[in-house]
């Protein structure tokens, strides 16, 4: 097969892949039936790369030329300049959605050009007309406007470029006090899209980039319905919020090949983590105890409420879902949300930080501890070394926390060095020994903790 | 299923390219047909990375008797009467929940609380070319917190809609102004 077709046939089957009428086997065998190998792949994929950055930064650039606000243009031809940028991106896009077989490429090219070249326009009649500096309704009216070029196109550039405004527009708005209703209705305008391309194409390149930015969009998403509520809702809202996460991504996309193809299983697990380390301190809990102190109406705080709500139901759900697959190494993570709930329960119920502080030691002790044996019984170094890191972090924050002196607390760090060097070593002469090919490619994919 | 992709595609193109056609109608109707009038205003100068340098300014609020006082503060969206004085200067007369049938008015939100409503006019900038924009407040005297100028905007006014159509600093227009305007001594201590 000539390049040109393998560039072809590449292009082609991300698509027929999302659109459900070939499946990810019969893809993968087109691709070895015509040698169509991992090299194409990436050549595709630099291609598609180059092309959505070109394309930004011609759109980024007119942007800024335009922002220069040439004073000697007229009204009428100010206009005719915006309608021109919007026509020719228009007629590029068109171009290569209506011909037979457009290349993913070019396809994600012009999305991206008209994405940009919608807000361009809409820029140069604010500039032109003086617009009251309202960016919020600014990017609104972009993104609306701009939301059927994802459908159209069906690119993963422009879709994020929508995720990127609709967080800032989200972002506005709680900073005006509007609330985060907005937010979630703009946010909900992307899920069909994003729907039908994680149902039949979760591992290329283009969904998981999604997948990131679309995590961290919802982390931004909770922030501003729980400011609402005073802060006092945060612990239990992120904590459902990592939960959620790490059990879908573990569930869905545990099997992915590579560590950065996972976002949802790592955002979850490093935001649990974070989070149970930072409460495992007696200060974060009086600072959740300050912020209760104030008032409050809980109409304004209903927005976090129903989020914490859907979480723990959501985060139950999965792990039951999780226990039926036969799948129950991840639930320990999983289960940081209703441990964080009812950690904070026990703090407003027994008005002491005590109990929910030892909650959390006790929890993190537990996954690492988990962790640390799941490594051991697989035979994963990697796995036994993030055990044994969790531990460790879980060591040094008592170590700080604690009234220790300075020479104590030095020992202490260097036994906890030692024994970590020592259990590598040990480990590395051992599963050096053991390794057979079995475990080497068995468990290796979706089973990272 | 290709006959389709292009009617959703007309339709969305239809749709992009009418909504600033709108805009720019909407706009270009009431710099035609509407009243002028002016608000005094104080320049600054900021800076948008999107859509690019312009003076920002703010026009005072103003304080109108409510007809019926409210039990609670609440905003709403409500029509502003404007009084225009001998010099073309504008003031709020009276607030209507409905359009009135003769005169200058504005759609605007006001916040009522008692007795009075306050009504704070969204307009707040006007652009310039980057070069010129970025000295205005020095120009005009209004970073340097002495010897401010006396700037206003004039504000083009129909149904209840309003559009700047320029700014002026002493009676002159901002643009003419920060061509010929001398560039201000800075005083001991004064940040430039």
């Amino acid at each position: 097969m000539s390049r040109q077709g393998r560039d072809w046939l590449l292009g082609e089957l991300p698509d027929l892949v999302s659109q459900g009428i070939v499946s990810q086997d019969a893809a993968d065998r087109l691709c070895a039936h015509y040698g169509v190998g991992r090299r194409d792949a990436g050549r595709q994929l630099g291609l598609t790369v180059t092309a959505v950055f070109g394309s930004a930064l011609i759109g980024l650039g007119i942007i800024l030329v335009l922002a220069y606000n040439w004073q000697e243009l007229s009204r009428t031809l100010r206009a005719g300049i915006s309608f021109s940028i919007l026509l020719g991106a228009q007629a590029a896009a068109g171009w290569v959605l209506l011909r037979s077989a457009p290349s993913r490429p070019w396809r994600e090219g012009t999305a991206c050009l008209w994405f940009l070249a919608v807000g361009a326009a809409m820029a140069l009649i604010a500039q032109t007309y003086h617009l009251p500096g309202d960016v919020s309704r600014f990017l609104l009216t972009w993104m609306l406007l701009a939301v059927p070029v994802v459908y159209l196109t069906r690119s993963s550039a422009a879709a994020g470029l929508y995720l990127v405004g609709v967080t800032a527009v989200g972002g506005f708005e709680a900073a005006g006090g509007e609330g985060s209703l907005l937010y979630w209705g703009m946010l909900a305008l992307l899920a069909p899209y994003l729907w039908s391309l994680l149902r039949h194409d979760r591992q290329s390149s283009g969904p998981v980039c999604l997948l990131w930015l679309g995590a961290a969009s919802l982390g931004f998403g909770f922030g501003f319905s729980i400011a609402e509520s005073g802060e006092r809702l945060y612990l239990a809202a992120y904590a459902g919020l990592f939960s959620v996460l790490y059990l879908t991504g573990r569930i869905w996309f545990g099997q992915a090949p590579r560590v950065w193809r996972r976002p949802l299983q790592i955002i979850g697990g490093l935001g649990a983590f974070g989070l149970a380390l930072r409460f495992s301190y007696h200060d974060a809990w009086q600072q959740l105890e300050r912020f209760g102190a104030r008032e409050w109406d809980w109409a304004d705080g209903l927005p976090g409420v129903v989020l914490i709500g859907a979480c723990l139901a959501l985060s139950v759900i999965l792990g039951w879902f999780s226990l039926v697959q036969g799948r129950p190494q991840g639930l320990l993570w999983g289960s940081f949300g209703v441990v964080a709930f009812l950690a904070h329960v026990l703090l407003l119920s027994l008005e002491s930080t005590l109990v929910p502080v030892f909650l959390m030691n006790l929890y993190l002790l537990a996954a690492g501890v988990s962790v640390l044996i799941r490594g051991l019984r697989w035979e994963r170094i990697g796995t036994v070394n993030l055990g044994m890191l969790i531990l460790a972090a879980l060591i040094a924050a008592r170590f700080f926390d604690s009234d220790l002196g300075l020479v104590v607390r030095g020992i202490g760090f260097i036994l906890v060095g030692a024994a970590f060097l020592s259990a590598n070593a040990y480990l590395g002469r051992r599963f050096r020994g053991l390794r057979t090919p079995k475990n080497d490619s068995g468990q290796m994919s979706g089973e990272a903790p | 299923m290709i006959q389709l992709r292009t009617l959703a595609f007309a339709l969305v193109v239809l749709c992009q390219l009418g909504v600033p056609a709108w805009m720019i109608l909407h706009r270009e109707w009431t710099l035609r047909d509407g009243v002028g009038v002016k608000f005094k205003v104080e320049p600054m100068d900021p800076e948008d990375a999107i859509l690019g340098r312009s003076v920002r300014f703010r026009i005072p609020s103003s304080e109108v008797p409510l007809d019926e006082p409210v039990q609670r503060p609440s905003q709403v969206w409500a029509y502003a009467l404007l009084e225009v004085d001998q010099e073309g200067f504008g003031r709020f007369a009276a607030i209507r929940d409905d359009p009135p049938e003769a005169g200058a008015y504005l759609r605007v939100r006001v916040r009522r609380t008692g007795k009075k409503g306050a009504i704070q006019l969204p307009y707040d900038r006007f652009y310039l070319p980057e070069d010129l924009a970025a000295g205005t407040g020095r120009a005009t005297g209004s970073t340097l917190g002495s010897g401010m100028k006396e700037a206003h905007v004039l504000l083009r006014v129909h149904e209840g809609f309003g559009v700047v159509e320029d700014l002026y600093v002493e009676d002159t227009p901002v643009l003419d102004y920060l061509k010929t305007a001398p560039e201000p001594q800075m005083k001991k201590g004064d940040t430039p």
